[in-house]
């Protein structure tokens, strides 16, 4: 029975000496899991299964999404970047909502940006502002002058207390010399439930990502009067920017998305992953993928993504304070 | 649009070999894991989720559809022989159709369940078929202040799930309230309750709550009385045709309430059977039978149950709007496909909608086919021993609680409920209110909080818009009438049995 000792000090052996054997230049060595802190459906979600799908066909490991909700995000957020083995295998989706932003509400935020490491962003996706297919209003500009004359009457809607939409609001409002408390905002879930609102005419407004707002505006339900970009959008042609309409300056807000490490995980690995993202963002068989979602790939690599992120956080914070959500 | 056209086509699509193939694994699967004590359609759903990854879009949603489907039936199953719900839904039909499986009437319940399920889930796919494009643009028309009227017409279901105490009733239901509290307020975003602790932030989830209050605390109870299996054997599970004649008009009338509250989206299978039981024990003339073996009372929900089911399809895929868990979780299947539910889901890809839809039908005739002859091996599968089972259901129970967030705090939280359950059910509190107010409660608020949004703070917003006022005035008529009916029935049982009432 001595071949059976040696197969088990063989396969002990292989076992003890793996993790030696996987360094960075290996890596992947097994599945990879990839942390969406939001429910499946939403734009991280699709983001994240794209990425899946690229990066495992790419390096040949399974590379599973899996989705942790609740909290606004903060919840799985925490799980990846803190409670995992920083050994490169958990990566996050990161967005505003569970870093600028929520850093910029907080006093003690949950997590700060010491708590990451960014590969590179992946999407940059601009806000747009949206009224009901039969709106009175034709153009952004028409909107700000009745909002300026009647501000109590403009019922909107937003996403959370402080999500993207207020913040974009507020910055609106405060452009254009109205007053946002005399307006009336209605919080909602999520960009379905805020959207659906509006097309039945129960809201007068929405704020949202072109992606979110995409299918409804294709569908003849919703208009959308300005998008909230330096340029235009290439999904909507169409569409003005606020700035041409001569309403907004600047761009505050926006929505985007990209991928994170816990803060001790190995240089090495995160630079794979930077070098990853950059070729996948050119990859004609993902970019009809994220044609498919309207997703507007913009990629920013690892230096620039954390420049933008730490600008970010300051506006946030500014922005915060003045409405008064900062706690 | 020329819906037969497309219907025709789309029959063509789920009739070839593979779709087939995959409707009947799907029903099979699903029955298997529905039927399994305390695992409901979205445990089954999510459990049997990664096997489906492998197929193309269209093959994997039939299976999807028929595992949900199967798991469903699966979960009448047990709670008609066992007194044990997989899922919300689940509840009413334990309130009858155990007393019948008691009374040696296990098949027949079984069989009627089988036949409301599948006619009413055929006629929810026929109207599905006819009024999803129209239909989508009506759901529109439910603002904040409708959502909010039905939800204080839902709430007054409490009344009649009280059992023989209002006063336990809506104390459950307050505590119900209190648990769905935990967590970040629907609006304000404002942390309650969370005692400044990360995993508290997320709220207790729905389904750790269910596996907990219902297949833990039932492993508890089987533990505790060193419950032996049942060993009755199912006789017949044809109905007789006096049997049919009484349970069909509770087949239809449930079936329409749950079609047409089921359009809501948000409205899910959980409200439909309660109403629908408490419509059917309204209307009968011996309101008395019910909670002791009523076939109405089996028939009625069952049928709720799967018209709900199909009329959540088209929230679903016409809106994107999931109205219960395991429709959340098949939407999370469609969008793994990249096929983004919505309007323009019937425009873009109508050839998938369209199989899927075909393949509704073609999966109730599965059901039926597969659920009358098999109802032998289903309680077979009842019948492993508890020693046995009890740790599986635990197991299974963890794993269902795990699999909605990957979170081993849910696990935790299964594991109190399941405690918290075992104590409550032991003293006859009932569990149905605390559930129902848990669900609705955030609703309830999140509605309440958005009209006054609406209206600048004036609450006469709910009074100036016709449906939200019908309804409200509904809710206040069939709030009097169940007071009323409650201590009529109270007062009849005491005068019969000379007992308290317990549902």
């Amino acid at each position: 029975m001595t071949w059976i000792r040696t197969v088990i000090v063989l396969v002990a052996a292989l076992v003890l000496l793996s993790p030696l054997a996987a360094e960075a230049q290996d890596y992947p060595t097994k599945p990879i899991e990839i942390v969406v802190p939001f429910t499946p459906g939403g734009g991280t979600d699709l983001i994240a299964r794209l990425l899946a799908d690229y990066m495992g066909k790419k390096w040949g490991q399974p590379i599973l999404v899996a989705n942790k909700p609740g909290g606004g995000g903060i919840i799985g957020a925490r799980a990846a970047l803190k409670d995992s083995r920083p050994d490169g295998y958990t990566v996050l989706i990161d967005i505003h909502t569970t870093s600028s932003m929520h850093i910029g509400a907080w006093k003690t935020p949950q997590l700060t940006l010491a708590d990451r490491k960014y590969a590179a962003r992946i999407v940059r996706d601009p806000m747009v502002f949206a009224v009901k297919v039969d709106a009175q209003w034709k153009s952004f500009k028409e909107l700000s002058d009745w909002v300026k004359a009647h501000p109590d009457q403009l019922i909107w809607s937003s996403v959370g207390p402080s999500g993207p939409s207020r913040y974009t609001a507020f910055d609106w409002f405060t452009q254009i010399g109205v007053d946002p408390s005399k307006t009336r905002m209605v919080i909602t879930e999520g960009a379905a439930d805020s959207l659906t609102k509006l097309a039945g005419g129960h809201v007068l407004l929405s704020i949202h990502s072109v992606a979110e707002a995409h299918a409804l505006t294709t569908a003849g339900k919703i208009r959308l009067l300005a998008v909230l970009s330096p340029s235009r959008v290439k999904y909507l042609p169409d569409v003005l920017t606020a700035e041409e309409q001569g309403v907004m300056k600047g761009v505050r807000v926006q929505w985007w998305a990209a991928v994170a490490f816990p803060s001790a995980t190995p240089d090495p690995i995160v630079k794979k992953w930077e070098s990853a993202i950059a070729e996948m963002t050119k990859d004609p068989a993902f970019l009809a993928g994220a044609d498919r979602i309207n997703m507007n790939i913009d990629f920013l690599n690892a230096a620039d993504m954390r420049a933008f992120v730490e600008k970010e956080v300051e506006g946030y914070t500014d922005m915060a304070g003045k409405i008064g959500i900062r706690r | 649009m020329d819906v037969l056209g497309h219907l025709a086509s789309g029959f063509g699509a789920a009739l070839s070999p593979t779709n087939l193939m995959m409707a009947a694994l799907g029903s099979l699967l699903g029955t298997l894991v529905g039927v399994l004590p305390g695992l409901g359609p979205t445990a089954a759903i999510a459990i049997l989720f990664p096997l489906t990854t492998v197929l193309a879009p269209a093959p994997a949603i039939i299976m999807l559809a028929g595992i949900y489907y199967g798991a469903m039936y699966g979960g009448s199953t047990t709670a008609i022989l066992l007194n044990i719900p997989g899922e919300v839904a689940s509840v009413p039909t334990c309130l009858d159709g155990y007393p019948m499986a008691q009374q040696g009437r296990g098949g027949v319940a079984l069989g009627i369940s089988a036949i409301g399920s599948f006619f009413a889930g055929t006629l929810g796919v026929v109207a599905l078929t006819f009024f999803a494009p129209f239909l989508a643009d009506q759901a529109l028309r439910f603002g904040p202040p409708e959502y909010f009227g039905l939800m204080v017409l839902a709430f007054t279901v409490i009344a009649s799930l009280s059992g023989g105490s209002l006063v336990k009733g809506f104390a459950m239901a307050f505590l119900g309230y209190f648990i769905s509290l935990i967590g970040l307020g629907p609006s304000t975003a404002e942390p309650r309750f969370t005692f400044n602790w990360g995993p508290l932030m997320g709220g207790v989830d729905l389904i750790a709550l269910i596996v907990g209050l219902y297949a833990i605390s039932e492993v508890f109870i089987g533990l505790e009385e060193e419950r032996v299996a049942i060993t009755q054997k199912i006789r017949n599970v044809f109905p007789r045709l006096a049997d049919l004649r009484e349970a069909f008009p509770a087949i239809l009338r449930g079936t329409g309430i749950g079609f047409f509250l089921g359009l809501l989206p948000g409205c899910a299978p959980g409200v439909t059977v309660f109403m629908a039981y408490d419509v059917e024990k309204k209307l009968s003339k011996h309101p008395e039978r019910f909670g002791k073996g009523a076939i109405e009372g089996v028939a009625s929900p069952e049928s709720a149950n799967n018209a709900t089911s199909s009329a959540g399809f088209i929230p679903l895929l016409a809106l994107g709007i999931p109205a219960s868990a395991p429709l959340a979780v098949l939407l999370g299947g469609l969008l793994v496909y990249g096929l983004q539910p919505g309007p323009l889901l019937f425009q873009k890809n109508p050839e998938f909608v369209w199989t899927v839809i075909a393949s509704l039908y073609v999966g109730n005739v599965i059901l039926l086919i597969l659920n009358l002859p098999l109802i032998g091996m289903w309680v077979w599968l009842t019948r492993i021993p508890y020693g046995i089972l009890g740790p599986v259901i635990l197991l299974l129970a963890f794993i269902g609680a795990y699999s909605v967030r990957n979170s081993m705090f849910d696990v935790g939280v299964s594991f109190v409920c399941g405690a918290i359950g075992f104590f409550l059910r032991r003293h006859q509190w009932p569990l149905a209110p605390m559930l129902l107010a848990f669900i609705l409660g955030p609703l309830l608020e999140k509605y309440l909080i958005q009209s006054l949004s609406m209206s600048g703070g004036n609450p006469l917003i709910f009074f100036q818009r016709g449906i939200s006022l019908a309804l409200i005035v509904a809710a206040a008529l069939l709030l009097l009438t169940s007071l009323a009916l409650v201590r009529y029935t109270r007062r009849r049982v005491k005068e019969e049995t000379a007992e308290e009432l317990a549902l």
